[in-house]
């Protein structure tokens, strides 16, 4: 059991579409862990990794980059992919020169992941992705009206309607003052911030993931993807899904613990290593 | 008129990383840096067009304020929240940082009252200063102030970012989109356990004194926003025969978006007559 935490700094690195912001924890020395790269949902930024950065990097170099559009990264110039945000992610480990890594994802995050496992299949080696949405044309239909561009209101309602669904979905325990830290980058950039999501529902997440050889843990706790995450079944080659029923938006704050504990005895465990 | 682009970057000082955004011309420049800081809550975004117009002729650098923005806040216990000293303070590491030996500076609302401080601790390493308004409260109007932006309970029907919100809007010079506004408001929402302690300092801070004690030249803009008439008492209060009070009127918050062009001429014209 490691108690301590480690602080959590954050730099910029250049990537192709200019600045990308990056959160970074690490041990005072090389553990010899393989470096943990960890893609956050949209919009939001990688602040929503910042707890369990300073956790998890008590023993590897953990990553949290915010993804070109979102914090305090700079944005593409025209409506971006999946392709271009794992392209982009791929830039990260360029210049923090990565030769390997392991990735999770959030969300919007996991596709990112899944993407770059298939861009970089001899650098990336493991997958942990928190939800890993598989959306019915039906589902994908609704989410596009829902997710897109927000319309803003003299009144202000729009952002008071934004903070009643960021408390809706906040998992158990997670307070109004926890949603509170995260909610800020949840408004902005309104020109663009539906990019991510716009991203997301264009990309073929089943097809995609039935692509990826190397080993998958797909976490699962009780939020708005809990049944589009178990249609993963069956389509991952080298994948397992953990539900989590307890845990909801939140619970990398809420059980940071409890989640690199998880998290480590998978990435950590024997595998994932190619054959050449 | 294009401006240049605008980079971010982080310097460590005393209280944690500082985050900063600059703009710089290719060439070396003639005229001497400017620091910018930022009103409160909010952080050094309320700078960006502005950074892309005066980073044209001179390095221009705005810093998010400690607690802001993306800079960690002070280590301050609740009870003992940072005053503009230690703001001021901050300003200084970030100069060192980057090898800053002589700056003009600039500050907005609670900045103006970093900048004035950021003189009185440097008066060597400060050249002209700028001042986005320079309210003069009365104590009932402080009283009042305090009140208004003190610690702020969080709603469960976002009535609360609600009422933030119609306020930007309120304080929004005609002209301001509610796309420009949501460029900048999710700022104001940062680090929302200790984003009033920007204002805590600034009610704290005695910018009378300061203003008849400052040497250098200061140049204080006066928009039509909420402080138009509490900045109007500084008048004869300042030292230097070139510092001076210029009215804005029709200009509101959101000028520096908005009249980005007029107020660089106005601030060039002030900073580079020396």
């Amino acid at each position: 059991m490691i108690d301590s935490i480690m602080p959590v700094r954050r730099r910029y690195v250049d990537g192709r579409f200019g600045q990308i912001h990056l959160r970074v924890a690490q041990p005072e020395q090389d553990a010899g862990q393989i470096p943990l790269l960890c893609f956050h949902m949209s919009p939001n930024s990688s602040r929503i990794y910042n707890t369990f950065l300073g956790q998890i990097g008590t023993d590897r170099l953990a990553v949290a980059p915010d993804t070109p559009g979102f914090g305090e990264s700079d944005p593409p110039s025209s409506q971006p992919s999946i392709t271009d945000y794992a392209a982009a992610m791929a830039d990260v480990m360029d210049a923090l020169e990565l030769k390997k890594v392991d990735v999770m994802g959030y969300h919007t995050g996991s596709e990112t992941c899944v993407e770059l496992a298939l861009q970089q299949p001899e650098r990336v080696r493991k997958l942990v992705l928190t939800s890993a949405p598989i959306f019915s044309d039906e589902e994908l239909a609704a989410h596009r009206d829902h997710y897109g561009k927000p319309e803003l209101s003299e009144d202000g309602s729009h952002v008071a309607a934004k903070w009643r669904a960021y408390l809706h979905w906040a998992g158990p325990g997670w307070t109004k003052e926890h949603v509170a830290v995260q909610f800020a980058d949840a408004l902005r950039r309104p020109d663009i911030s539906w990019w991510g999501h716009n991203a997301a529902f264009d990309f073929p997440m089943k097809d995609r993931l039935s692509e990826v050889a190397q080993p998958v843990l797909v976490l699962n706790p009780n939020d708005d993807l809990v049944e589009q995450s178990r249609r993963a079944e069956g389509v991952m080659q080298n994948g397992r899904i953990l539900e989590l029923p307890d845990w909801g938006h939140g619970y990398l704050d809420l059980h940071t613990d409890k989640a690199c504990e998880i998290i480590r005895e998978f990435l950590d465990a024997p595998g994932g290593e190619r054959s050449v | 008129m294009t401006g240049v682009s605008v980079r971010k970057g982080y310097v460590d000082g005393r209280f944690g990383q500082i985050h900063y955004r600059v703009a710089q011309p290719e060439s070396e420049p003639s005229k001497l840096p400017l620091l910018c800081f930022h009103m409160s809550p909010y952080s050094s975004i309320i700078y960006e067009s502005f950074l892309s117009e005066m980073g044209r002729d001179r390095l221009t650098i705005a810093m998010d304020t400690p607690g802001f923005g993306e800079s960690d806040p002070p280590h301050a216990p609740p009870h003992a929240p940072p005053q503009i000293s230690d703001y001021a303070g901050a300003a200084t590491d970030l100069m060192k940082a980057l090898n800053l030996s002589s700056v003009d500076v600039m500050g907005y609302h609670t900045g103006s009252k970093i900048v004035l401080e950021t003189a009185l601790q440097n008066p060597t390493l400060v050249n002209r200063v700028v001042m986005v308004s320079a309210p003069l409260y009365t104590d009932d109007e402080l009283a009042q102030v305090k009140q208004e932006y003190g610690p702020e309970p969080l709603s469960e029907d976002g009535s609360h970012v609600q009422a933030w919100w119609q306020s930007a809007v309120r304080w929004s010079m005609t002209g301001r989109s509610l796309d420009d506004i949501g460029r900048v408001f999710w700022a104001k929402l940062l680090n929302p356990a200790i984003s009033w302690w920007g204002h805590n300092a600034a009610f704290a801070y005695d910018s009378a004194m300061s203003l008849s004690k400052v040497t250098n030249p200061i140049l204080i803009l006066r928009p039509e926003d909420d402080v138009w008439d509490a900045t109007a008492r500084a008048n004869g209060l300042m030292v230097h025969p070139d510092s001076h009070i210029q009215d804005l009127p029709g200009w509101s918050h959101g000028f520096l978006d908005l009249k980005t062009a007029e107020a660089a001429l106005l601030i060039r014209g002030f900073l580079d007559k020396a």
